[in-house]
């Protein structure tokens, strides 16, 4: 695998893997990475929008409630509450199935090893993507680097932590090294001669400062 | 409401108005208690004589010994109460509210977090419905070449309008299918320059991709602002 900063170090295939390792098993052999999360912002020059007051200095932000109330950092709570109105801690809360059913909680999946699966460009292309993550290798597997360096795709499991549902992941390489993109599988409608046309959105007018952060 | 439209231009320089529709993720799961629906609210947990700047400004730095003996931070009259809708303000650099707009600074932030440059603020104007049509590029990309490159974080869907851009639509998914290529899409006279949604908004690198079923057509652009590149420079 073309990872230029791969260092192997010497972890017995069972591991232990340092900290929250991504493993992977394929061909009979266990690959170990670490992770960092990839962003705009550590590729580009990135452009954002800062308010100042009349001295030059940046702006705080605040929010006044429709009766006047000015809301400063720090003066708000937030959380669930069940119907009667009670709160409920974040660790008792459960997800919900799409016919209202409660979900199992899906483990974490780092430092665990997870099976790769062959997937297509296609189904990459398919994916919602949530975070990309660059991986160096910890532990090398010859026969998985050979195939991303083939320009195989391989997708997997993929849970930061434990939560109600597992997200996807897709490991791909490049000349620059490992990555791997993790998101939800998003699926595009095929359209007929009489499909309907797209709902109408609200206008795209509404500006903020949040908008300004991104891209330059 | 408005439908979202985009003025595109083919390969062969025939251009027609379609709508587009972001291709949308399957929900995360809503978060519930034994099988029953919870409701998000938010609420006053403090005074302003309660927050962090005001109990150090009244206790030193170190008011933790305050906290348990005399509960400072808990004013009764307004902890607990619900907070509905509300609207962003803007505070001074003194906590003061400001009354009037404010001036605003452009900054371009370089990879590792310096401030690169201060400037007024440039405006960009959206670009995607414009009567210049955004342009279908003639250098192909194969998909797996095109998934190695680049994040692709949103997807459009495009949409005909009536029986007219059917046919065009359908024939551009069918071409770009046959050939296993994503094709770049670009604005400007030339199609070079990044795509932008709306005034102000993300600048995008677009990329046609066609897939054909029979009479059914799905056309996607994928829109990447993201290479799967290693940073030259570490972000702290």
């Amino acid at each position: 695998m073309p990872t230029p900063r791969k260092t192997t170090a010497p972890h017995s295939p069972a591991g232990p893997w340092p900290g929250r390792a991504l493993v992977v098993g394929f061909g009979g052999e266990i690959a170990a990475f670490t992770l960092q999360k990839l962003s705009r912002k550590d590729l580009y020059v990135t452009r954002r929008r800062v308010a100042l007051d009349d001295a030059g200095q940046p702006c705080q932000r605040a929010a006044l409630t429709r009766d006047g109330m000015l809301l400063r950092s720090g003066m708000t709570g937030q959380g669930y509450c069940n119907a009667d109105g009670t709160w409920v801690p974040q660790k008792a809360l459960t997800g919900l199935g799409p016919s209202g059913e409660s979900l199992p909680l899906v483990p974490g999946t780092l430092g665990t090893e997870q099976a790769l699966e062959p997937a297509t460009a296609q189904q990459l292309l398919d994916l919602h993507v949530t975070a990309v993550y660059r991986l160096t290798s910890v532990h090398a597997a010859p026969k998985l680097e050979s195939a991303l360096e083939a320009g195989r795709i391989f997708r997997y499991p993929f849970n930061y932590r434990a939560d109600f549902r597992a997200e996807t992941a897709f490991l791909v390489a490049n000349a620059e090294g490992a990555f791997a993109v993790v998101g939800v599988p998003a699926a595009p409608a095929w359209l007929g001669p009489d499909a309907a046309p797209p709902p109408e959105s609200p206008a795209l007018d509404d500006l903020d400062f949040d908008m300004f952060s991104e891209g330059a | 409401m408005t439908l979202r439209t985009l003025h595109l231009s083919d390969e062969t320089g025939r251009d027609a108005t379609v709508a587009w529709r972001p291709v949308p993720a399957l929900p995360a799961p809503a978060p519930g208690l034994d099988g029953a629906p919870v409701t998000f609210r938010r609420w006053l947990a403090a005074s302003e004589s309660g927050t962090h700047a005001a109990l150090s400004a009244a206790h030193g730095g170190d008011y933790a010994a305050e906290l348990v003996d005399g509960d400072p931070e808990v004013d009764l009259e307004v902890a607990g109460r619900p907070v509905g809708e509300t609207d962003a303000v803007l505070l001074s650099s003194g906590g003061e509210l400001l009354y009037a707009a404010p001036q605003v600074e452009e900054q371009l932030v370089a990879p590792g977090g310096a401030v690169q440059t201060r400037r007024a603020p440039v405006d960009t104007a959206a670009n995607v419905d414009e009567v210049l049509p955004v342009r279908v590029g003639a250098k192909r990309m194969k998909r797996e070449e095109a998934v190695r490159r680049f994040v692709f974080s949103r997807t459009l869907q495009l949409h005909h309008v009536d029986g007219l851009t059917y046919e065009y639509l359908h024939g551009l998914a069918k071409r770009l299918d046959a050939a296993g290529e994503l094709a770049p899409v670009g604005a400007g006279r030339e199609g070079r320059e990044p795509l932008v949604l709306q005034g102000n908004g993300t600048p995008w690198r677009g990329f046609l991709e066609g897939r054909v079923d029979g009479p059914r057509y799905q056309l996607l652009l994928h829109l990447a602002q993201l290479e799967l590149k290693q940073p030259t420079v570490e972000t702290p």
